[in-house]
């Protein structure tokens, strides 16, 4: 399990890392809109997921070490 | 030489960013009661068929200036001269003075901009090369990597205005002084904010079957649509950074339940931009009728917040 849950994380800092430079503490309302809007297709379309309207602000997010933290539980309870 | 070096705020608008900002800091004046003017909303847009056709944003803020000059105590001078050598005279001589000066034009006409949109635009003009007829510029928000030059000739061509700026060493208000002038300035906000909000929802409802999606998804990333609705996000964090100074300066709690309901409102706003990037993106309609769901309820929202604003400065004035 734990080690699934790694491999997911890696999945999804993957993602992440294609539309930002990741320094997991950073600040994410630096992150254009765009570009999150874009990332954030990314991941629903690779993990089957859907994010809830108002999370589609980085305001809702204070670094990116949050962001994967509401990705992962996604998925967990997808699963 | 005026020494100010050229800063990017993130959430300011290019006057905010290249005028208020630094300009405040360079005579160690606080600037955040001239964010009281920001929690206003206007739509101008006639009957549009396209995203881009619509108008809407905080509106002009002509009373910030009011705000800079009473309660910070920076006045400004606004002029235009037809005569190159009037227009430079008055710039050294405002330099000389240690004054910064703000030049006006057009964001195109801008030599440093990389920038898509065509719109006013603003920055300091911090001091003057003589031998190469140039001026040296602060552009935060073009450029804040270092300070800019811009040929004078070229500059006296495109300009609409010139902004001289003083600092008069603002006499501090008291407590009831400052709330009853804040509450005048709020004021001033357009009495159909909710309407016009309302109207926004129209809007994109009807331009959602109007308009080329293909197109419109195309050019998001240089839409102006979206340039409105990042100011008017911005805005309403500013506007808590208003309220925010007012609490901490007269050390109270006077705006505190309404500083957390505009944090709330402020993400609702940047869940909107997201909101709206993503139906463009993916083109589903179901997107953008959430969208509208949401830009209604931050409608009722804000108005749930000023009619708190008003209560609060109502009941603390009179009581």
């Amino acid at each position: 399990m734990i080690e699934e849950n790694n491999t997911q994380k890696e999945k999804v800092l993957s993602i992440i890392s294609k539309f930002i430079e990741v320094d997991r503490k950073m600040d994410f309302n630096l992150i254009e809109s765009i570009m999150f809007v874009k990332m954030i297709l990314e991941l629903e379309e690779t993990f089957h997921i859907e994010f809830e309207d108002e999370m589609l602000s980085a305001f809702k997010f204070s670094t990116v070490d949050s962001f994967i933290e509401y990705v992962i539980g996604k998925l967990i309870n997808k699963n | 030489m005026v020494d100010i070096k050229p800063k990017f705020y993130g959430k300011y608008d290019c006057y905010q960013n290249n005028v208020l900002g630094p300009v405040s800091e360079y005579w160690q004046v606080n600037y955040l009661p001239v964010f009281w003017t920001e929690f206003n909303f206007i739509n101008e847009s006639k009957h549009p068929d396209t995203f881009e056709e619509m108008t809407f944003g905080v509106g002009n803020r002509y009373d910030r200036g009011d705000v800079w000059t009473d309660i910070c105590g920076i006045s400004l001078n606004l002029c235009r001269f037809d005569d190159i050598e009037t227009f430079k005279s008055t710039i050294t001589e405002e330099l000389d003075k240690k004054n910064p000066v703000v030049a006006t034009m057009y964001s195109n006409e801008v030599p440093w901009n990389k920038y898509f949109q065509i719109r006013p635009h603003c920055f300091l003009i911090c001091d003057i090369d003589e031998e190469n007829h140039e001026l040296i510029c602060s552009d935060g928000s073009f450029h804040s990597e270092g300070l800019c030059r811009i040929d004078i000739q070229y500059l006296f061509d495109k300009y609409y205005k010139l902004i001289l700026l003083s600092n008069n060493n603002a006499v501090g208000k008291g407590y009831k002084d400052e709330l009853a002038y804040f509450f005048r300035v709020f004021r001033n906000n357009n009495p159909n904010k909710t309407e016009d909000i309302n109207k926004l929802a129209d809007h994109i409802l009807h331009c959602w079957d109007t308009d080329d999606l293909k197109e419109v998804a195309k050019i998001v990333s240089k839409s102006y649509f979206l340039l409105y609705v990042t100011e008017v996000c911005n805005s309403r964090h500013n506007f808590m950074k208003g309220l925010e100074y007012f609490n901490q300066k007269h050390k109270t709690e006077l705006f505190s339940s309404v500083i957390s309901e505009l944090a709330e409102v402020r993400t609702s706003w940047d869940s909107f931009k997201g909101l709206y990037v993503k139906s463009v993106l993916s083109k589903k309609k179901g997107y953008i009728d959430n969208v509208v769901d949401l830009i209604r309820k931050i409608a009722i929202k804000e108005e749930k917040i000023s009619q708190e604003i008003v209560r609060c400065c109502t009941e603390d004035l009179e009581g």
